[in-house]
């Protein structure tokens, strides 16, 4: 069975789908994609958890701002949970559709 | 605001404590010094409470690698007792190269517990612990052999002219006495010696294994 990943993580994931991003640069595409604002502590806190599990890996650091990439396993945990949030989705809207 | 970062573990500083901090300053001007505080305070509880598991995980790990070459160590040692002490006595008692080479391989063991221990991302606290653990199981096991032999086989240990000749001057009732009285010291010194010996030397090796972080 495979760990679940808190949201931000999840997020971050999401993010990196589409191409290595530094610190600030992942903050603001996540705005983008899901409106909500991750703070520094929480973003690099999901950022070394996902580093230790090998789904993102650093690439060289440029000004001290480092970007990082996911990793094939990290693209199959963001499949997994992406397509999770979407089952749950659906079933929700389904449900909400015949509740009212 | 570089202050808070002093409030992560200095591992996860030395890793991400610059990045962290261009990111801080990248938005300072669009976010809240209160919600920036709240986050870095928050943060660095979550990087605290993730290295406390990560390090108890690591740690048990190295123990558990440490007691398995303890415990292959003690199984040779063991068996070497028994064969120089039963089955092939030395004729002259003198079985210095053995015992040099016993040393030399304990130590060797030890050290490597250490690598092991390293690989497994053991901090240092964790390799001193798994070394000592495979030093005090090294001396416990060591002295154990010899115990048995030396009951077990009496007959045969008694023959030895250093235990022959120890026993005429030691005043003891009865050989296996003055065997087994002459067993408390060496059982200490073995223990106490190989433990801190292991833990020093899991440490080095632990240090020796550890692979310079990406640049």
């Amino acid at each position: 069975m495979q760990p679940r990943y808190a949201e931000p993580s999840v997020l971050v994931l999401a993010s990196l789908c589409g191409g290595p991003k530094h610190g600030y640069a992942l903050i603001k595409d996540i705005e983008e994609i899901a409106g909500t604002t991750l703070g520094p502590g929480t973003l690099y806190g999901a950022l070394s958890r996902l580093e230790r599990d090998g789904l993102v890996e650093p690439l060289p650091s440029r000004d001290r701002r480092r970007p990082y990439r996911l990793t094939p396993a990290g693209a199959a945990v963001a499949r997994a949970s992406l397509e999770h949030a979407q089952r749950v989705a659906t079933v929700g809207l389904k449900r909400l559709a015949a509740f009212a | 605001m570089t202050w808070l970062l002093r409030l992560y573990p200095a591992q996860w500083r030395e890793r991400y404590g610059a990045e962290l901090d261009a990111l801080v300053g990248d938005l300072r001007p669009t976010m809240s010094t209160r919600a920036l505080v709240f986050d870095l305070v928050r943060g660095a509880i979550h990087a605290h409470l993730q290295q406390g598991i990560a390090m108890q995980t690591s740690t048990r790990s190295a123990i558990k690698r440490g007691l398995l070459v303890a415990t292959l160590v003690s199984v040779v040692v063991s068996a070497g007792i028994v064969l120089t002490n039963v089955v092939l006595p030395s004729p002259t008692d003198d079985d210095t190269v053995i015992v040099v080479g016993s040393y030399l391989g304990i130590f060797a063991a030890l050290l490597l517990t250490g690598v092991l221990g390293g690989r497994a991302g053991a901090g240092g606290r964790g390799l001193v612990v798994a070394g000592l653990v495979a030093g005090v199981v090294i001396g416990l096991s060591t002295i154990t052999a010899f115990i048995v032999v030396d009951n077990v086989w009496l007959d045969i240990v008694s023959q030895q002219q250093s235990k022959i000749d120890g026993f005429a001057s030691s005043g003891e009732t009865s050989m296996r006495a003055y065997i087994n009285q002459g067993l408390i010291g060496p059982g200490i010194f073995f223990t106490v010696v190989f433990g801190g010996l292991g833990a020093v030397l899991s440490l080095v090796g632990g240090l020796i294994s550890r692979r310079p972080e990406p640049s």
